[in-house]
């Protein structure tokens, strides 16, 4: 099927949402976001990096998880295999790794010296005989819950997790499977503290509507053409928690004159095949198979959005802090530059995806300050911000489940 | 070994070497934001009409380690061109129109 009409009544297609305003109670509340925190994300499957950032035994990262304090190691072992485990010391709970990334044969907590073996196991203990009845095979670094999907490396906090990550992506794993994303090995990556609350941050990526008008001067002809002048969704498709927002591009647009050698260049080259579209894509990139394909917001709940164009993929994540504080970071993900002439074009596609979102992110501070102050207490969303009543509805859904499972216990 | 200069046939560049060519993502973010609109103008008007034949000469060179001073330098003004592009193309100010500090986006990875 190949369609150019943008669709209309996505959100009826969700009775239960209905198509009333939204209460901004879950965007700034603390309770509600203590519940947040306990019901999804202290026992949600997260992506922590790509295999591809530890191809070779002993190269490790460390992931960061601002919501809880938290910091993991990512390591793979002599047998090739990756795990994931606490960076904490079992002596005093120390880091035992001070890098954010690199090769080691041995993770040693500079506290008082304890090593730990790439496997985790607790290998060497300075005066070892001060200690009293100490059971080392039973202080090994904590292992935190760890599988990979495309060769993304995803983590559960939950020592026993309800479902694998397999079953917690279900349909949207298998649309997207196939995808090259093994082909970006090249990462970039921006990190900022927003002060808005971590839904938001995510929802202004999630919807067009605001194109045209907040991104005039940047990308809202190549995303909104005359024959979409407001950025109308090409689809809408959901996975249980998790969806696929399907926007339109101008195929029409007249790119700028570096912009437009920059993309000349980067034809062909790219992860999906530049200006074109590959035929071999799976089902779920471009689901409509349309000619005039945007790109795909694929969202993952709870907090990662994998967005899919042509000639390139990256993600953004949230990460909640408090009602209204969001570390927000964005990785691009490139087939590594051939020569020097793809070195200056991935530079531009990255360039310009940075601005664009600079365009964004005062939007998201200025809306919290008059959701806290108590100023706006609704939010009216329109039928191609489906998404983000989804998104709503989806939080909520699972507060109550987790909390109704919990009381039965 | 201290190389200088560009490849031959980019001499009319050389002017803008000093100045932007640049070792990172963030210093060249800052030199667009430390420049005025004239700078910027300057700059691309200089380099656009060359872009074509930089790309052509760069896209025989591979991107490895032993990437040659000369070419090292013209990627570098490549690489600042890119930066400020938007500011011509897209915004004609140095900055993003209404745009977040971009200072409050730290990267924490660059590109290789």
């Amino acid at each position: 099927m190949t369609s150019k009409s943008p669709v209309t009544n996505l959100t009826q297609r969700f009775p239960e949402m209905g198509t009333g305003p939204i209460d901004v109670g879950p965007y700034r509340d603390p309770e509600f976001f203590e519940r947040e925190k306990e019901a999804i994300f202290r026992r949600a499957w997260m992506m922590a990096g790509r295999t591809s950032q530890i191809p070779n035994p002993g190269d490790f990262f460390v992931r960061d998880v601002p919501t809880f304090d938290i910091s993991l190691i990512f390591v793979r072992g002599p047998d090739g295999q990756i795990r994931g485990f606490h960076n904490a010391c079992r002596h005093r709970g120390n880091h035992v790794c001070l890098g954010k990334s690199g090769n080691c044969r041995a993770f040693t907590c500079k506290f008082h010296g304890w090593t730990y073996n790439l496997e985790g196991e607790l290998a060497g203990v300075p005066d070892e005989a001060s200690f009293f009845d100490l059971n080392k095979s039973e202080l090994n670094l904590i292992p935190v819950s760890t599988d990979i999907w495309e060769g993304f490396i995803f983590f559960n906090l939950d020592t026993n997790p309800d479902q694998s990550l397999q079953q917690h992506l279900g349909g949207i794993g298998d649309a997207l499977s196939g995808y090259p994303f093994g082909d970006g090995v090249s990462r970039f990556q921006f990190s900022g503290l927003i002060k808005a609350n971590w839904k938001s941050v995510m929802d202004s990526f999630c919807e067009i509507y605001h194109v045209p008008s907040l991104h005039k001067y940047s990308i809202a002809e190549t995303l909104a053409g005359p024959d979409n002048p407001f950025g109308h969704l090409l689809d809408i498709r959901t996975y249980g928690p998790h969806r696929t927002a399907t926007i339109s591009g101008n195929k029409d647009y007249r790119p700028k004159p570096v912009q437009g050698i920059a993309y000349a260049f980067a034809q062909g080259d790219a992860i999906t095949g530049g200006q074109g579209v590959r035929s071999d894509l799976p089902p779920g990139v471009n689901p409509t198979k349309s000619e005039n394909w945007g790109l795909d917001v694929n969202i993952l709940f709870p907090n990662l959005l994998p967005v899919i164009g042509p000639g390139m993929y990256f993600t953004h994540q949230m990460w909640p802090l408090a009602p209204d504080r969001t570390v927000w970071e964005m990785t691009g993900f490139l087939a590594p530059a051939r020569t020097a002439a793809d070195r200056f074009v991935q530079e531009y596609f990255m360039i310009e995806l940075r601005d664009a979102v600079l365009e964004d992110m005062n939007t998201v501070e200025r809306a919290q300050s008059a959701i806290n102050a108590g100023i706006i207490n609704e939010f009216h969303y329109q039928d191609h911000e489906v998404a983000l009543r989804y998104h709503y509805h989806v939080i909520n859904k699972a507060l109550n489940e987790f909390e109704n499972r919990a009381a039965a216990e | 070994m201290t190389v200088t200069g560009l490849p031959e046939g980019f001499a009319e560049l050389e002017p803008f070497v000093a100045e932007w060519v640049l070792p990172s993502m963030m210093a060249r973010t800052r030199k667009r934001h430390a420049s005025s609109m004239a700078e910027i103008t300057a700059f691309y008007n200089a380099m656009q009409p060359r872009l074509q034949e930089i790309l052509a000469h760069l896209s025989a060179i591979p991107y490895d380690d032993a990437l040659p001073g000369e070419e090292t330098r013209l990627l570098g003004l490549a690489l600042s061109l890119a930066e400020i592009t938007t500011s011509v193309e897209w915004y004609n100010q140095p900055a993003v129109v209404d745009g977040f500090d971009p200072e409050r986006f730290e990267l924490v990875a660059e590109l290789p």
